[in-house]
């Protein structure tokens, strides 16, 4: 794990700077488009003074070796050090991916359990429908829709996390509250494309489990269905839940990236956007630097939950 | 356009074009085109002198009543100014309270809150005059070899620390200090030497010039950089020449900064850097930009009163919620939940916004845009291929090219018929404008133009391009920052199929863009001609110049043989040197009809030449603001009048509450 964040360290920080220019480019672009002078002079000093000016393994290894320090570098559009801009973003990331995850879960364990003990049947064909309309709409449409609708039916626009009473203010019930109203919309939005894919799968593997025979010997002697679906079935069918939840995880963070500039979440998305616009790049760096980890750790956490749940995997 | 003329302040208006002492002549060339804005009087005094009223007693805000009451601030008195400003609002005198709700995409658009809130140091009336703002007045010596400035006694800092000349002073120790800043801004080095500053007493100081400066008040009525003032009190402690090293070095290190210069640039910058910097603005942040709301509070000691004695701002709060794509700018907008914004807003918003108008209750405002408009620049500095250096470099070549441009079509399909067809050139609200260039080679004229590539030599292929006289192809290489014209330009490569020229179309991103314009290394780009309303001042795109690599599009190679003294780049002809010339003249030209006569001559010059081949005149740009706000003013834009700042929103109030 370890050397696979190394890795993604230096992939992360190289990509960043392969733009030509730097900050400084945008940062004059944007004095000139205001009508400010800068001369020439000025660019050098800054240039000198953020050290855009040394070579990108010298600045690599600043920011590595700062990390591990708990210094992740220099923001320069805000002029503050990064670690007082992204830790209330990436805590709500984190919030929305994880509420997110929960939801399709229990979405899709449900939905997927009905349709493999009802197949065929109109609820199992509603319930494949809307997941498969929900996998082929890419997430910020659905966001969009969903915006269209409320305004065009509610006259307001929903987006962010917190109105505008909560959004300053200490943690209170109050606040909690607020939080989960406008909570499940980005849950919805960027949940519906991860349920409707385990839907299909638990669908699957349930209707290979429920035909095997010692479902039939159980049957025949009489245990209840309820009881035999969860003791054997479900079990077996959940293994593929449990070991996609690396990917699921990934795709969340990656996806809710995108949902949150659409919907104008206060989670990693938006700034991390403008700051790759900008150049901003230790900004920019730190960002996806932990969005990667947050992706590696949930690969880490499905590989011990499948070898807690399916003991045959510790074999192998 | 909203007309709404009031009688009573056209008099005033008047009353105050003849008696006022202050006054400069033409500012944008727009007398009398606003003539319903408001006014703004230096002192008390002479708002009686002039109107021959009284300003009431002082009185402030419910709020502020409040913590006066509750012993946090002091009485209304002692907070303002010996002699506030005295401010005549367009319609009526508001009522205190309310809330302002706007968006901003972050730092990279801090103009968005300077222009509105930002405090000039003397500033543009909507009538074209400059008037005293932050100073109370001002002296002109030797035509402007020398200014002597008054602030205000007893005018305050938003954290209740007095305003003196020290701030000055330290204003201008910062912007020399090589440091930290570098050289000051070159309006400070006018005559090729810096110059110098002088406190004459705590509420004067003296700065003299080497020659006359004869545009210096307009610069600061633009605010810019040029504030003129930082609050010594708090900023000292960041400065090593005021606090001992070590003291500097623990601050430095406590914030995780890595120099004291890092940190000093940080807590200097307001208003989307550092909230807790003291200012002298109506409003002052009082959280963290980053928030998602970024809040700004009403100032307790801002120094402007209206004509009864009410303190201002009005509103009592602006709230700016961090949105970063347009297309939620615009949803904000149309569901009313922006109240007063021009920012994030293109023209083609303007149908969806007046649709929905009446169910979010906003009104819609279409304001002039003084810009050159959107223009192609064909390289004619370029290298490594001489045979299409010197075709770009002849006019006729240039000339046959706008005529196979059509205008008007362009305008009906991409501003709704609403832009101006015409040839790029100083826009009409300039002083300088020039009716002769805005119309020169702008009719499309197809066959006029085949005719003149055929007297060139240029002989059509087989395939209907036209060959070069190394029998290539004739193709033009256009880069277009982002594809932002790219619907325009595909247009244009319809058009110009019709006379043989092949136009490839290139959308680099922004940062490569910028990148390849500073090297000089493009064949042709497409950019507006960014001449805003007073080209003499700001924005010369009209002559390259050795100051800015980024001048003149046209002939970057002459900028850079300008900044070299002839070691690189290419030696510009005789006509573009004079244009250079005119370019370092300009700054000390005290006389505005010698002024006019040399803008006259970069217009003669330009329409004979053709440097900039225009498609499309500027379009109007779109103001929302809450149905229920009073006091809301059209204001001249561009850079130089800085926009929204120039409806005074001090003024502004919600009519029901």
């Amino acid at each position: 794990m370890v050397p696979t964040i190394l890795v993604l360290s230096i992939v992360v920080f190289v990509i960043i700077q392969l733009p030509p220019g730097d900050w400084l480019t945008s940062y004059v672009a944007g004095m000139r488009a205001a009508g400010d002078e800068v001369s020439p002079e000025r660019i050098d000093i800054l240039r000198e003074r953020y050290g855009f000016d040394q070579p990108m393994h010298v600045k690599y290894f600043k920011w590595i070796t700062g990390i591990f320090r708990g210094d992740f570098g220099f923001s320069f559009s805000w002029n503050k050090p990064v670690g007082e801009l992204i830790w209330s973003r990436m805590g709500l990331t984190l919030l929305v991916s994880i509420s997110t995850l929960i939801f399709t879960w229990i979405v899709s364990f449900a939905i997927g359990l009905y349709s493999a003990t009802h197949q065929y049947s109109i609820g199992d064909y509603l319930a494949t429908f809307i997941g498969f309309i929900g996998l082929a709409t890419p997430n910020f449409m659905l966001a969009l829709i969903l915006m269209y609708l409320s305004f065009e039916f509610f006259g307001y626009s929903i987006s962010g996390l917190f109105s505008y009473e909560y959004a300053n203010a200490p943690w209170s019930i109050a606040k909690l509250i607020d939080l989960l109203k406008h909570l499940w919309i980005p849950i919805i939005v960027s949940g519906t494309a991860g349920t409707a894919g385990l839907i299909r799968i638990l669908r699957a593997n349930l209707l290979d489990e429920l035909g095997k025979p010692y479902v039939v010997t159980a049957k025949t002697k009489g245990v209840s269905n309820l009881k035999i679906l969860f003791k054997y079935p479900v079990r077996i069918a959940l293994i593929p839940f449990i070991s996609t939840v690396g990917w699921t995880f990934a795709s969340l963070i990656s996806g809710s990236v995108i949902t949150a500039i659409v919907l104008n979440l206060p989670t990693a998305g938006p700034m991390l956007l403008q700051a790759l616009k900008t150049q901003d790049m230790y900004l920019a760096g730190s960002f996806i630097f932990f969005l990667s980890i947050l992706t590696v750790i949930g690969t880490l956490v499905s590989d011990i939950l499948l070898a807690i749940v399916d003991p045959r995997i510790r074999y192998k | 356009m909203k007309m709404r003329k009031s009688l009573i302040l056209v008099m005033v208006l008047s009353l105050l074009i003849g008696l006022t002492g202050s006054g400069q002549a033409s500012w944008y060339g727009l007398e009398g085109m606003y003539s319903d804005s408001a006014v703004l009087f230096s002192t008390p005094e002479e708002y009686e002198e002039e109107t021959g009223n009284q300003v009431g007693n002082y009185n402030e805000a419910p709020i502020l009543k409040e913590m006066v009451e509750n012993g946090e601030i002091d009485t209304i008195k002692e907070r303002l100014p010996k002699e506030p400003a005295v401010f005549l609002p367009a319609e009526s005198i508001g009522n205190y309270g309310g809330t302002i709700k706007r968006t901003w995409a972050g730092p990279s658009d801090h103009w968005g809150l300077r222009k509105l809130i930002g405090e000039r140091f003397v500033t543009g009336g909507p009538d074209g005059l400059i008037y005293p703002n932050v100073a109370k007045s001002w002296e002109i010596i030797d035509e402007g070899k020398a200014y002597i400035f008054h602030l205000r006694e007893g005018m305050k800092w938003s954290d209740g620390a007095p305003v003196t000349a020290d701030d000055a002073m330290f204003w201008w120790e910062i912007n020399t200090d090589t440091d930290l800043e570098g050289p000051p801004h070159s309006t400070f080095r006018v005559g090729g030497e810096t110059a110098k500053w002088e406190k004459l007493d705590d509420y004067s100081f003296k700065i003299t010039f080497a020659e006359p400066n004869a545009t210096f008040l307009e610069f600061l009525a633009s605010e810019g950089r040029a504030r003129l003032l930082a609050p010594k009190h708090y900023l000292k402690q960041y400065y090593p020449r005021y606090n001992s090293e070590e003291e500097v070095k623990k601050l430095v290190e406590e914030a995780g900064y890595d120099s004291w210069q890092q940190l000093f640039d940080f807590k200097f910058q307001w208003p989307d850097k550092n909230p807790d910097r003291p200012v002298i603005t109506a409003w002052y942040s009082t959280n963290d930009p980053s928030s998602t709301y970024f809040e700004l509070k009403r100032n307790p000691y801002y120094w402007k009163v209206d004509t009864e004695g009410n303190q201002l701002p009005y509103i009592d709060e602006m709230v700016h919620e961090i949105v970063t794509d347009p297309e939620m700018v615009v949803m904000r907008a149309i569901s009313g939940e922006i109240d007063f914004q021009g920012r994030g807003f293109v023209f083609s918003d303007y149908p969806l916004l007046m649709e929905n108008r009446d169910k979010g209750g906003y009104e819609v405002m279409a304001l002039d845009t003084p810009d050159g408009g959107t223009t192609i620049y064909l390289n004619t500095t370029l290298q490594d291929d001489e045979v299409k250096r010197e075709l770009f470099d002849n006019d006729k070549f240039r000339k046959a090219l706008s005529l196979a441009v059509n205008r008007e079509e362009i305008n009906d399909m991409y501003s709704f018929g609403q832009g101006v067809v015409r040839q790029s050139a100083f826009p009409q609200a300039s002083p300088f404008y020039d009716n002769e260039w805005a119309k020169a080679y702008a009719k499309f004229n197809i066959d006029q133009a085949n005719k003149m590539l055929d007297e060139l030599g240029l002989e059509k292929g087989e395939d209907g391009i036209r060959e070069m006289s190394d029998s290539r192809d004739l193709t033009i290489n256009l880069l277009d920052s982002d594809g932002m014209n790219v619907p325009v330009l595909e247009l244009v490569k319809g058009y110009w199929d019709q006379i043989g020229v092949e136009l490839l179309i290139n959308t680099p991103e922004r940062s490569l863009f910028e990148t390849r314009l500073e090297n000089g290394n493009y064949e042709a780009l497409v950019w507006h001609f960014d001449s805003r309303d007073r080209p003499d001042i700001m924005a010369k795109g009209w002559s390259p110049d050795g100051n800015n690599r980024w001048a003149a599009p046209w002939g970057p190679q002459y900028s850079i043989w300008l900044q070299t003294d002839g070691e690189q780049g290419i030696e510009p002809p005789a006509g573009v040197k004079r244009m250079n010339e005119i370019l370092k003249e300009l700054p000390e030209v005290t006389d505005f009809e010698k002024r006019k006569e040399l803008m006259a001559e970069v217009s003669k010059f330009h329409r004979e030449q053709l440097y900039l081949i225009g498609l499309s005149g500027p379009v109007p740009a779109v103001f929302v603001y809450d149905e229920n706000l009073g006091n809301v003013t059209e204001f001249p834009r561009g850079v130089f009048s800085r926009d929204v700042g120039l409806s005074f929103p001090q003024q502004i109030y919600y009519k029901n509450q």
